[in-house]
C-alpha cells in the first residue's frame, strides 16, 4: 500500500513532467529502505507505464512537439549506452557488498573475473549455498 | 513548422538530448530537469510543450534504462509493479492537471523540485 501511494504521488509530479523521481527515490530510500540503485531501478520501470499514460493525454491535447522530441531521444541514446559502460566497470573493479533478506551485509567477493553483476550473484548462491540473494549495490 | 531549420537548432537539441540521456542513466532520474529548461530556454518552448515534450523524451530513453539495469540485477520488479500501479494513476491525473497551472506557476513549482533535486543529491 506504501508503494502504491508513493506510486501515485510521484506519478502525479512525473505526469506533470517536472520529475517524479525527486519524490520517488528518497522515499524508496527511507520509507522502504531500498538501496539508492534498487530505487533508481524501480523509478526508471514504473515510470515506463507512468509515462505512457502521460504521453497520451499530453498528446491528445497537442502539447508534445514530436519532431523534435525524436531528435532529442536520438540524441539521448549515446548519452545512456555511456552510463551502462560505467555501472559494468565499477561492478568488475569493485567488490560488490551482498545483501540478504535481513538486509545484512554478509560477504564481500572480489569480482575480478566476473563480467556482470548477475553474474556474482549466481557465484554467490554457489559459495553459500542460499537462494536468498535478494539485492546487492555497489559499496 | 520551420522549427527545424533555425540557426544552430540542431546542434542544441543534440547536445540537450545527450545530456538528459546521460543524467537519466545515472541518477535513475532527472532526465527531465536538464530537458524542461533547456527546451524553455534554449529553445523557446512554450512552458507546457516543454513539460509535455520531456515525457515524450523520456519515456524511450527510460525503456533502454531500465533494461540496462535489469540486466545488471538492480531492478526489484516485486516492488516496481507496485509503484507502477499507483505511477499511472499520478500520471493520468498529472497529465490533465498540466494544463490547468499557469506557466507562472509550473515555472515556480518546477524551481522547487529543482532545489528539492539539489539537496538530496547534496545530502
Amino acid at each position: 500500500m506504501l508503494l502504491f501511494i508513493i506510486g501515485v504521488v510521484s506519478g502525479f509530479i512525473g505526469g506533470m513532467g517536472i520529475g517524479g523521481g525527486t519524490i520517488l527515490i528518497p522515499s524508496m530510500i527511507f520509507l522502504v529502505r531500498t538501496p539508492q540503485q534498487i530505487a533508481q531501478g524501480i523509478n526508471l520501470a514504473s515510470f515506463i507505464p507512468t509515462s505512457l499514460a502521460a504521453v497520451f493525454v499530453h498528446s491528445k491535447r497537442r502539447h508534445v512537439r514530436f519532431k523534435i522530441a525524436f531528435l532529442l531521444i536520438l540524441s539521448g541514446i549515446p548519452g545512456i549506452c555511456n552510463c551502462q559502460q560505467k555501472i559494468v566497470y565499477r561492478t568488475r573493479n569493485q567488490s560488490l557488498m551482498f545483501l540478504n533478506m535481513s538486509n545484512s551485509p554478509t560477504e564481500r567477493i572480489p569480482l575480478t573475473r566476473l563480467s556482470t553483476s548477475k553474474e556474482a550473484v549466481r557465484k554467490y548462491k554457489l559459495i553459500t549455498g542460499s537462494s536468498s540473494v535478494k539485492c546487492f549495490c555497489i559499496p | 513548422v520551420n522549427d527545424l531549420n533555425r540557426r544552430g537548432w540542431f546542434i542544441k537539441i543534440m547536445v540537450i538530448g545527450l545530456i538528459t540521456g546521460f543524467c537519466n542513466g545515472v541518477f535513475g532520474a532527472g532526465g527531465g530537469m536538464i530537458a524542461v529548461p533547456s527546451m524553455v530556454h534554449l529553445l523557446r518552448f512554450d512552458e507546457h510543450e516543454a513539460h509535455a515534450t520531456a515525457i515524450a523524451v523520456i519515456l524511450p530513453l527510460v525503456i533502454i534504462s531500465s533494461f540496462i539495469y535489469f540486466r545488471n540485477g538492480f531492478l526489484d520488479l516485486g516492488k516496481a509493479i507496485p509503484v507502477a500501479a499507483g505511477g499511472v494513476m499520478g500520471g493520468i491525473i498529472g497529465a490533465f492537471f498540466l494544463h490547468r497551472i499557469p506557466s507562472k506557476w509550473l515555472h515556480r513549482i518546477f524551481a522547487l523540485f529543482m532545489i528539492a533535486a539539489a539537496i538530496r543529491l547534496i545530502v
